[in-house]
């Protein structure tokens, strides 16, 4: 499926050039693209796949693989200048006025993408449709996660099925509709799982990490800090008073072990795990319900296990 | 139950060591959370390596 992976590329140049003609838009847009090419494509392959395995032939699914591609493209640089703590980007290092009206115009120009990817009106209509309604979803998910006001398991859960199950959703069903299926339920149920399980792996590589992108460090809201937070003893007060306030950055930057060390004691790592694989197992388990994946299960479950960006 | 339950694995190395071996009852765990648990406390004992982050 790798090899799919260039004819996406492909796409997302040709839809640009197309569309965009102000020099500075076309210019940035090739380089971040350029370094979108770099990671792999994990969400157009999902369509491609998704095509294949409900019959569709043929290449247009490139030009539909590219167009959700470059909507992701378009949530990473939003979601970086949201967050502020990617540096390395090459969308971090223009002014931000610019990186946010090149991220709205890849909004725009993946509707027009899935817009071209069909002759056929009635496709056309339900593949926008589709679109709209998974990326309002998506919308809903990521300002909830941007106030970081979740206070609950459940709460986070829904959460992240709104942030990242829809995404998953979203490009696994562009592939099914384009091959002119209807909405495949079980597809939807088990991007939903996908998503979780995903999400919650990258809970656990968060919990861990020492940077600005420390969930820990940042105070974020997730399943883990949470479980994290409710599990502590005595020894472990600090890091309820850092999470509330009370202690600074300065305060525990020479606590990283006994950080890691309370994190592994109190069984954080485990649940997150165990949560994580939980969902993952029911995702393989609607997989297997379905006809259509048996001879694409190895190559769809090598997709997923591909370093998620 | 499934948070309580690795709270206490997690603080009773006798307990954990009989949940690796497939041998510490799990009441109200349920049959999804057992699989999942017992999944990746194989895969804790394979690897050796601390809990894996990864799916195999």
């Amino acid at each position: 499926m790798n090899d799919c992976i260039p004819l996406i590329g492909q796409q997302m140049r040709q839809m640009a050039l197309r569309w965009f003609t102000a020099e500075p838009l076309v210019r940035l847009t090739e380089q971040f693209i350029e370094y979108k090419l770099q990671e792999s494509l994990k969400f157009g392959q999902l369509t491609v796949i998704h095509y294949r395995m409900f019959g569709g032939e043929g290449d247009k699914v490139y030009r539909a693989a590219g167009a959700v591609e470059l909507f992701i493209l378009a949530s990473d640089i939003l979601d970086d200048l949201q967050d502020q703590d990617a540096p390395g980007k090459p969308w971090m290092q223009v002014s931000g006025a610019a990186a946010l009206h090149v991220a709205s115009s890849l909004l725009t120009l993946s509707q027009q993408g899935m817009l071209d990817c069909t002759d056929n009106n009635d496709t056309r209509l339900a593949l926008v449709e589709m679109m709209n309604m998974h990326l309002l979803q998506a919308a809903n998910g990521q300002m909830l996660d941007i106030m970081n006001e979740i206070t609950d398991e459940q709460s986070y859960l829904e959460m992240v099925k709104q942030k990242s199950s829809m995404l998953l959703s979203f490009a696994c069903m562009a592939g099914v509709m384009l091959a002119g299926k209807p909405w495949n339920s079980v597809v939807g149920e088990y991007a939903i799982e996908i998503g979780i399980a995903a999400q919650l792996r990258n809970d656990i590589r968060d919990l861990l990490r020492w940077d600005d992108k420390s969930d820990f460090l940042q105070r974020k809201r997730t399943l883990l800090t949470l479980f994290l937070l409710e599990s502590l003893s005595d020894e472990d007060q600090w890091i309820q008073d850092y999470f509330d306030g009370r202690l600074s950055a300065e305060d525990i930057e020479n606590a990283r072990a006994r950080y890691e060390e309370a994190c592994e004691r109190t069984g954080t790592l485990l649940y997150g795990s165990v949560m994580s694989r939980m969902y993952y197992n029911r995702f393989e388990e609607l997989l297997d319900s379905i006809q259509e994946a048996g001879p694409w299960k190895a190559t769809f479950l090598q997709i997923l296990n591909q370093e998620i960006a | 139950m499934l948070k309580e339950t690795i709270r206490q694995l997690v603080s009773s190395t006798e307990k954990m060591s009989m949940a690796m071996g497939g041998n510490l009852q799990l009441a109200g765990v349920s049959a999804a959370e057992q699989k999942a648990l017992l999944g990746e406390l194989k895969n804790k004992n394979d690897k050796n390596s601390g809990y894996a982050y990864m799916w195999n």
